[in-house]
This record gives structure tokens, C-alpha cells and sequence, in this order.
């Protein structure tokens, strides 16, 4: 008896585990491609009256101060519609978990159709719902005739940053190039550096621009500086004075494991193997194919080469990851001046800023600027409509929202007060953008500033890899892949083909090394 | 021994006796029907059974929605292997995404570890807890304040909870422990970290204290409430027969606490068995050492593909049903033996 009665209460708390993987729930999700038209100006006047305006749904990831920046523009949008007798409500949500957690939570509420209309995400996201058909190809809208919809063939082609559109070219689900978003909010990555330590020693190597700037970072100029700092921080030698509440103040470095820091595993990876590639082409870490299928090929010779280089300069104690010392980002080091430079993105600059000593940054350090593949990782997002949960009205609502914010006037203002970098070459070389980055600032607008003009800087060797469905977990592997080598001390050899491994169980395409298999 | 105790039947029980009622007046109703029944008996089964079933109706449509449809979608789904968890396209009929969970070395790490963590942390985590309750209850000055003291990590906020463990096993030479290791002269030990060659003695130790420290809480206050219900005749005729502490702990106490120790035994194995997030907490998200994932545990191997099927990998949803529906089965088989093993042992 004993046993009949608990088998009953054992079966349900034990079945606890299987829960775990079942939240699929039935998807029934009517495709909104045939249904679609770009309506006029005109006739969404006609529905989005004060009484019943026309609702937009907008998710990103922004945290406080971002949205602090963004929710005024929103504000603007609506008050500029409203003089047209447009009325549009928009609600912007920020989501929890940053864009990653953004993706799952689109992907989750796929089956549901509890999504929303716009939405900030990268093109590896976008691969994902190109895949569960749920974006919406912005083509008509871009194309458009109507001008005050569309945008002109100039804007396209001369005022938009070429690498920014270009990463948002992406393969339709019926194999044809579609447009799948637009640039948003972009970053890219730079080298932060404590000018009052390391100036003295790039003055000494003549490597200072007149202008007190290092323009031209190379590998091999980072790791004679690193060297340096490690002696002098040995020899009790590094110092420095700097100015701390109006009085001069004397700042001793007396440890440092590692001078440099480099902050993200995958972006390292994928811009030193672009950098040591033969060609801006060659590829050397994933592929995709004209149906939009991706391929993984980094376990190749240049990727072996490179990382056994960046090895020996780890071994030698001249950088590391911030993992390897428990910390996130190597700007924690930099502000307890047990590290003088940071690779990060320039997203991260206000945590760079410091009041210890003068932060300078620089762009990041290439392996020749003389010969070979320069490169620099291109980051940040781009907006984009999902077509199921959303209708003709709310479509071009969002639509003529995305058109404002990437506006000339908008994309300006965004970046001077978030940093970001703005999408349009108008905006850049504008008056008031350019007064922003030669102003004497001071503080954290300052450090926006110089964060900007250093990725302006290399904006000619911008690059990003081209997006398909699991192309995000491919940077996953590689993190963890860069992680082991480096904090958990694998070789190269056993952490490659671990990361070929896993991506093999996670069935995506890989290509079969080329070398050391 | 005799328990004399009168106990109400649990929520599990009358949700049992109501499945029992059910089927004796079925019975009864296909006896009337073979003209051996009486009318009054059939009216009271009609009434008393619509209540009940209104009663449950509630409890029982979300243990539908929220426990059983999932537990049999996760059966379906790990039968299609090439199941698509965002199109729902179910693909073939096949045993490969068993076949590949069995096959992988790292799932039977991820159940080497789990086991360890079952057999080590749980008994010990018991008998910490009796020996406390015991000594708990023996004591007259202050029991409340210490009641309360061993009551606190139960009520206290989880983040604080890993911050006071992060601080007592960090890696770094600053950590608690490193600093006792250093102050007799030993070299520190990376405990706990995301990106560190961590020993795995150490990290099993590590483990074991969290889910120690977590769960004896709960236990003391099961079973400070158990051994406060003991009736006091016992230890006093134990007292007049003069009889050694040691003896009236294994004879009576540990004897009429045993449903207790049964039910605290079952849930903490239960618990042992789904170790993720003290693990993840601990040693980061790859559960340890990189790409070693050294301290990976049951759990720990579904969600690794689970989560990856909303992060653009929508096809491993049947992996990770196969390797749950193995979990499941891998308790069941043990708490059944458990159960059955304890069955002479537990006195009601």
C-alpha cells in the first residue's frame, strides 16, 4: 500500500527535470508576406487619429542611461507626427539580458506571436528570423518612391557608412538579397591607454604624433611599451604625477601581471585572423554560401600562427584576458593601475575615463599599417520590423520611427550623448558633430570624444563577417575556445579541435582543418 | 515500535483516496447495474464526486498545462530528432538523439558529477542536520536565537548568499580560506572562478559546502518540527531506565523522525539530482574550466542545449529532451529503490 501511494507523488516531483526543455508551445504562425504593402502617408493619417492611434512596439536592450538618451527622441518622433495629425504611440521596452537575452526572447515568443513590431539586433539575429520567417525585408520601404518614405539613392549609396549598410545585406529564406535592417547604434573597438605613464615612452620611441596622439598602434610597438612598463613597474619606477582635485598628485603602479588587456575573446580572434589573413577576402573564420548557409573554417594556418604569437606574449606576462584575473573588463585593471592599457569597445569608454591618470585612446593596434590586411571589428546594432505580431499601419509606423532615427539630425545627437557612432557621413562631418569631437571637453564627454575620433580613425578597416543562422554561437565556441588557450592554459591544438567538436554536436557546418588536425 | 501518532493524510494522499473513492464507486455502480446495490449509496457518489472534481478542477488544470503537457511533449519531441523547435516541423521518427546523449562522453561526466555531488552532499547534509536539530532541541537558554540563526540562509536573499561564498572561496589570494591557507603557509587553491584551472577536489568541495550550507536550513526546521512532536514519554521512560544519549537517539529518536528522514532524504536527493545554478554560479556558465566543462552536472548537460535552441540552434531541443527524459527515468529508478529499501526502516 505503501508503495502505491507514493509512486503517484514520486512520478510528479520527479518529472520536474522534463519540464525543463518543454516550453514549446503550438505555432501556428500565418506569414505576413502576401498580406504586405507599403501604405502612403496618407492613408495611415486616416487611421492614427487622437482617438485610436496607431501602437508600435519596440524592443532593445538598453539599460538606464541609454534610454535615457533614447525615450526624448522617441518623445520628438511622436510630437513631429503629431503636427502631421499622425498620431503614433510608441513603446519602447528595454529587455533584460542584453542582446542575447533580446534574441531568446524574440525567438521564445515566435511561438506565441507575442512579439513586437521593431527591434534593435544584429544580423546573426536576423539570420535567425529570416529562418522562422518573421522578418520583414525593408526593401519596398527603402526603394520607395515617395521620398518622404524612401530613402534617395544618394542616402543609400553615398551618405549611409558603407560597411554599416552592407552588414545588413543579408539572404532572404527564398535565396534572394534582402535588406534586413538599418543601422542603428554602432561601436567599434579601441585601445585605451594611460597617457601619463606611457607618452614619456612612445615620445622616447618617436611614435607620438605632433598632435600627442598614437595614431599608428602596431602588435609589436604594444608589446616594446608592455615590456618597458613591466621593468619599470619592477624596478619601482612607475610613476607619475596627476592633477586629482586641483592638487598634483603622485600615482605609483607597484604590481602588474599584465600591462595590456584585451577585453573580448571572440572579437580578439577574429580581428587578428582577419589582420594576418593574405587578403581583406580570405576567409578565415566563417563562410557563407549563396543560400545563406555558413560554413566555420578558423581552424586554418593563420589562425594556428597568430595564436601561437599572441601565446608567447600572454607566457611572457605582457597580456592577458581580465578572466585571467577574475575581472570582466581590463578598464577594472586600468583603475586599480595595475594595467596601463585596454582593448574594449567604445561602448565601455566612460569605465576607461579615469581620475588616477590622463586616459588617451588610440585606435587598435594593427600587425602593419604599411602592408597586409588592416582590420577592426565593426559592432552595434541595427533596427529592424518583424512582420507577424504587426499589421500595414504599424509596419510603416515603425518604419517612418527607424527613417527618424537614423536621420542626419538624430543618428548626431544620439552619438554625442551616448557615444555611440553615427550612421551617417552627413552626421559625421556635420558642423555640430565636428565641433563636438575638437571641443575642449571635459570629463566624461571628453572621453566620448576622443573614443569617437579613434574609431573614426579606422574607419576604413571596419569589417564584419557575415551572418547565418547560428553564427552567434560560432563567437560563443570562440570565446570559450580564446578563454581555455589563455586562462585555463589548453594548446592551441587540443582547443581547436574541442571547438570544431562542439560546434560538430551542435550541427553547424564546419570546414576540416586545413592544418594540425 | 508502535507509532500512536494520529497523522492527517497528506495533499498527495486524499488527492489518492479521491482516485480510490472513484474507482470503489465505479465498482459499486457496475454492481448496482448487476441489481446488487442500493439507490441512496449511487445519489452520494454523484454528489460527493462533482464537488471533489470542482475541487481539483483548479489544481489539476495547471498541473495539465504547466507539469503534464510538458512532461509529454518532452517525450515526444525527444523521439524527433531533427525536431524544429521555432517551425515546429517534427521531422523522423527515430532513437539518434538518444543514441547521440548516451554516446557522449560528456553527458556521463555530467552524471559522474551529479552522482558524486547525490552520495556525498546528501547523507552529510542529513546528518548535519539531525545533529544540530538534536542538539537544538537539548538545549533551554537561547534556542530561539539559535533557531534563528540556522534559519537565516533560508530566508536570505540569494545574491548576498553567493556573495558571502564568493568572498569565502575566491580564487584570489584575498579570498577567506586562501588567507588561512597562506597564513600557515600554503599556497592558495583556485576555488571557485569562470576562467581558472580549478582542481576538482576543490571544486567538489566547494560544491558540497554550497549545498550544505543551502539546504540545512530547511532540514533543521523539518526536523526541529518532528522531534518537538515526539512524545515526551518515550525519553522519559528512557530517562528512569537510565539510558545512554547515544542509544535514545538511535532507538527513539532517529526511529519516529524516520518519515521525516524519508521525505528530507527524497527531496534532497531530488535536489542533489538537478544541481545547475550553484554550479553555474561557481564556475561560470561553462561549469568549470573552459572547454573541459569539468563540473558539468545532469542539468547542467540539458541546458546547455537547451539554451542554445533559442539562441538560433532551434534543433537541439530533442538533444535536450533525450537527456532529460534519461534524467527523469535515472531518478525515478532510484527513488523507487529508495523507497522500497526504506520501507522496513520507516515507521508512520
Amino acid at each position: 500500500m505503501i508503495k502505491k501511494r507514493l509512486i503517484v507523488p514520486a512520478l510528479v516531483a520527479l518529472a520536474l527535470p522534463l519540464t525543463l526543455t518543454s516550453c514549446n508551445g503550438n505555432s501556428n504562425v500565418e506569414s505576413a508576406g502576401e498580406d504586405f504593402e507599403v501604405y502612403s502617408i496618407a492613408k495611415l493619417k486616416e487611421r492614427a487619429t487622437k482617438d485610436n492611434p496607431v501602437k508600435v512596439e519596440f524592443w532593445h536592450s538598453f539599460g538606464d542611461n541609454i534610454s535615457k538618451s533614447l525615450d526624448p527622441l522617441i518623445e520628438q518622433f511622436q510630437e513631429e507626427m503629431e503636427k502631421q495629425d499622425i498620431y503614433i504611440t510608441v513603446n519602447a521596452k528595454s529587455i533584460g539580458g542584453g542582446y542575447d537575452g533580446l534574441r531568446s526572447r524574440v525567438n521564445q515568443g515566435t511561438k506565441t506571436n507575442s512579439i513586437p513590431t521593431m527591434i534593435l539586433g544584429y544580423p546573426d539575429h536576423f539570420a535567425d528570423y529570416i529562418s522562422s520567417d518573421i522578418l520583414l525585408p525593408l526593401n519596398d520601404y527603402v526603394n520607395y518612391a515617395d521620398k518622404s518614405i524612401g530613402f534617395t539613392d544618394d542616402e543609400i549609396k553615398n551618405d549611409f557608412v558603407q560597411t554599416y549598410w552592407a552588414e545588413n545585406q543579408l539572404t532572404g529564406k527564398n535565396g534572394k538579397q534582402i535588406i534586413a535592417g538599418i543601422p542603428f547604434n554602432k561601436s567599434t573597438e579601441v585601445m585605451y591607454y594611460n597617457a601619463s605613464v606611457i607618452d614619456p615612452l612612445l615620445e622616447e620611441h618617436g611614435w607620438l604624433t605632433e598632435d600627442g596622439e598614437w595614431d599608428t598602434p602596431t602588435w609589436d610597438e604594444l608589446w616594446t611599451i608592455a615590456e618597458t612598463l613591466k621593468e619599470m613597474v619592477a624596478n619601482g619606477t612607475c610613476t607619475w604625477t596627476h592633477m586629482f582635485d586641483g592638487n598634483e598628485t603622485t600615482v605609483s603602479a607597484v604590481k602588474s601581471d599584465y600591462p595590456v588587456y584585451i577585453d573580448s575573446e571572440a572579437n580578439f580572434f577574429i580581428t587578428t585572423a582577419r589582420q594576418w589573413a593574405e587578403s581583406k577576402d580570405q576567409p578565415v573564420y566563417t563562410t557563407v554560401d549563396a543560400n545563406g548557409k555558413g560554413t566555420v573554417v578558423f581552424d586554418n594556418e593563420i589562425t594556428r600562427e597568430v595564436q601561437a604569437y599572441f601565446l608567447e606574449k600572454a607566457e611572457a606576462g605582457l597580456w592577458n584576458l581580465p578572466k585571467k584575473v577574475n575581472q570582466g573588463y581590463g578598464s577594472n585593471m586600468m583603475n586599480n593601475n595595475e594595467a596601463f592599457i585596454s582593448i574594449g569597445s567604445t561602448a565601455g569608454v566612460n569605465n576607461n575615463a579615469s581620475s588616477k591618470y590622463k586616459m588617451k585612446v588610440a585606435p587598435i593596434p594593427q600587425k602593419s599599417f604599411d602592408s597586409g590586411v588592416q582590420a577592426v571589428i565593426q559592432q552595434g546594432t541595427n533596427a529592424a520590423i518583424l512582420k507577424n505580431n504587426s499589421n500595414n499601419y504599424t509596419r510603416l509606423a515603425a518604419w517612418l520611427l527607424i527613417r527618424f532615427l537614423t536621420s542626419t539630425e538624430v543618428t548626431t545627437t544620439f552619438s554625442r550623448e551616448t557615444g555611440y557612432l553615427p550612421v551617417r557621413k552627413s552626421a559625421i562631418e556635420s558642423d555640430e558633430f565636428q565641433e563636438f569631437l575638437v571641443d575642449d571637453w571635459e570629463g566624461d564627454i571628453a572621453a566620448t570624444a576622443k573614443a569617437i575620433l579613434a574609431a573614426y580613425s579606422q574607419q576604413d578597416y571596419y569589417y564584419t563577417d557575415p551572418a547565418f543562422q547560428g553564427s552567434s554561437i560560432v563567437r560563443d565556441v570562440v570565446d570559450l575556445m580564446i578563454q581555455t588557450i589563455y586562462c585555463n592554459g589548453a594548446t592551441i591544438d587540443a582547443a581547436m579541435k574541442t571547438a570544431y567538436q562542439s560546434l560538430r554536436d551542435y550541427q553547424i557546418n564546419v570546414q576540416e582543418p586545413t592544418t594540425g588536425a | 515500535m508502535e507509532n500512536q501518532e494520529v497523522k492527517k493524510p497528506s495533499f498527495l494522499a486524499r488527492i489518492g483516496n479521491f482516485f480510490k473513492t472513484i474507482g470503489r464507486k465505479i465498482s459499486e455502480r457496475a454492481a448496482k447495474k448487476a441489481g446488487s446495490s442500493n439507490k441512496t449509496q449511487m445519489l452520494e457518489w454523484k454528489k460527493d464526486g462533482w464537488k471533489a472534481a470542482i475541487c481539483l478542477a483548479p489544481a489539476l488544470l495547471i498541473l495539465a498545462v504547466f507539469t503534464f503537457y510538458p512532461i509529454v511533449n518532452t517525450f515526444l519531441v525527444s523521439f524527433f530528432p531533427s525536431y524544429n523547435y521555432l517551425d515546429d516541423n517534427f521531422g523522423y521518427f527515430a532513437f539518434d538523439s538518444y543514441a547521440q546523449v548516451l554516446q557522449d562522453s560528456t553527458f556521463w561526466r555530467a552524471m559522474g558529477n551529479t552522482a558524486l555531488m547525490v552520495i556525498v552532499s546528501v547523507p552529510l547534509s542529513i546528518i548535519i542536520a539531525l545533529v544540530i536539530t538534536v542538539l537544538l532541541n537539548s538545549i533551554k537558554k537561547l534556542q530561539g536565537f539559535f533557531q534563528i540563526i540556522f534559519f537565516l540562509p533560508y530566508v536570505t536573499n540569494g545574491i548576498a548568499f553567493g556573495l558571502v561564498f564568493a568572498t569565502i572561496f575566491s580564487p584570489m589570494d584575498y579570498g577567506l580560506v586562501n588567507t588561512i591557507l597562506n597564513a600557515f603557509g600554503i599556497d592558495s587553491v583556485s576555488w571557485t572562478g569562470t576562467a581558472r584551472n580549478i582542481p576538482y577536489w576543490a571544486g567538489i568541495f566547494v560544491i558540497t559546502v554550497n549545498a550544505i550550507w543551502n539546504g540545512l536550513a530547511f532540514k533543521i526546521l523539518v526536523f526541529l518540527s518532528g522531534i518537538q512532536g515526539i512524545d515526551k514519554q518515550y525519553y522519559q521512560a528512557a530517562q528512569v531506565d537510565a539510558t545512554p544519549k547515544l542509544r535514545v537517539f538511535t532507538r527513539i529518536t532517529v526511529p519516529l523522525l524516520s518519515p521525516m528522514i524519508l521525505y528530507i532524504t527524497i527531496t534532497s536527493m531530488m535536489g542533489a539530482f538537478k544541481s545547475y545554478s550553484s554550479v553555474v554560479s561557481l564556475f561560470g556558465e561553462s561549469m568549470g574550466n573552459g572547454q573541459n566543462e569539468t563540473f558539468i552536472t545532469a542539468v547542467g548537460y540539458i541546458y546547455k542545449y537547451f539554451n542554445k535552441v533559442t539562441d538560433g540552434l532551434p534543433w537541439l531541443l530533442s538533444r535536450a529532451s533525450a537527456a532529460a527524459v534519461i534524467l527523469f527515468l535515472f531518478i525515478l529508478v532510484i527513488t523507487l529503490f529508495q523507497m522500497w529499501a526504506n520501507k522496513k526502516k520507516v515507521h508512520y
